[in-house]
């Protein structure tokens, strides 16, 4: 349920009652102020984060050579699994 | 659904080389930071990048709609993590332990008077903090922790989450519920003994 109510995701009756309850109960709250810095930690973590510049240029090269080997760049989604592992450290 | 997803389709639509190549850096980097989040390990996170990126490229362009394109991506993604063989070995074993953290009124006491002495920027921007959250996402199953990464990580919704994972969106905040509560307990586990350790030594 407060997880719920950390998303908005509460009916409104649940989260008048949570809200009540929340201003009466110190134990619940500071548990919900924990959680709630737990997903914001968790959101932070996402905002960072770059490709590494060599993998990127890598997939170019391998997208050039998909080029060349016929397809003509609309590869319908089922037939894709045909790319199997390619392990790209070995191609390099 | 995470905002380079957004700009990502931006930069495709607008046609040129360059572009694409700048849309093709933040779906890589994406698949990238996904796969390191779930799979803790950056050489099979570049791998599953690469894969994905190869499989999805080819048609990224019927995707005009950016909500669409990153479930796709995330579903293309997490298929390729579970099936690199590293994911699962944390997997069984877990799970007893994970219902066992659930906050009992036991805990009460001591929650009463919980103050967490960090905000979530200096969780991550604390390198031994963020290490350890990085951790307790990667002691989750990966049910949990898959579902943990898109919704809390990468930001997608609920439906978003389901889609990209195949499950209901019942079961997403389930998941999601136990899972943060999971990483909660073990950053609170963490900062109660620095906080101790600090007691000791003052
Ligand atoms: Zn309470």
């Amino acid at each position: 349920m407060l997880s719920e109510f950390l998303d908005g995701e509460l009916s409104a009756a649940d989260c008048r009652w949570l809200k009540r309850h929340l201003r009466g109960c110190q134990p619940c709250l500071a548990y919900l102020k924990t959680l709630e810095t737990t997903a914001g930690a968790c959101r932070k973590l996402g905002e960072t984060g770059t490709a590494p510049p060599e993998l990127v240029r890598r997939i170019l090269r391998l997208l050039q050579d998909q080029k060349f080997q016929g397809s003509n760049g609309a590869t319908p989604p089922g037939r894709a699994r045909r790319f199997r592992r390619v392990s790209g450290k070995n191609r390099c | 659904m995470n905002q380079r997803i957004f700009q990502a389709v931006e930069q495709l639509k607008a046609g040129d080389a360059g572009s694409f190549r700048k849309a093709l850096e933040s779906l890589t980097g994406t698949a990238f930071a996904f796969a390191k989040k779930v799979c803790g390990n950056a050489d099979d996170a570049e791998d599953i990048a690469q894969e994905t990126m190869l499989q999805l490229v080819p048609s990224v362009h019927k995707f005009s709609d950016a909500r669409r394109l990153g479930v796709w991506l995330y579903k293309v993604a997490k298929t390729r993590c579970l099936m690199s063989r590293r994911m699962g070995k944390f997997a069984p074993a877990r799970i007893l332990r994970l219902d066992d953290r659930m906050p009992s009124p036991a805990d009460a006491a001591r929650l009463a008077k919980n103050r967490w002495p960090v905000s979530p920027e200096e969780v991550v921007l604390r390198a031994e903090l963020r290490e350890q959250l990085e951790r307790a996402i990667l002691k989750l199953p990966e049910r949990y922790r898959l579902v943990v990464v898109l919704r809390d990580i990468e930001q997608l919704d609920v439906r978003e989450t389901a889609a990209a994972l195949g499950i209901s969106p019942a079961a997403v905040k389930m998941r999601l519920h136990r899972g943060r509560m999971f990483l909660r307990n073990e950053l609170d586990e963490y900062l109660h003994s620095l906080s101790s350790k600090d007691g000791r030594r003052g």
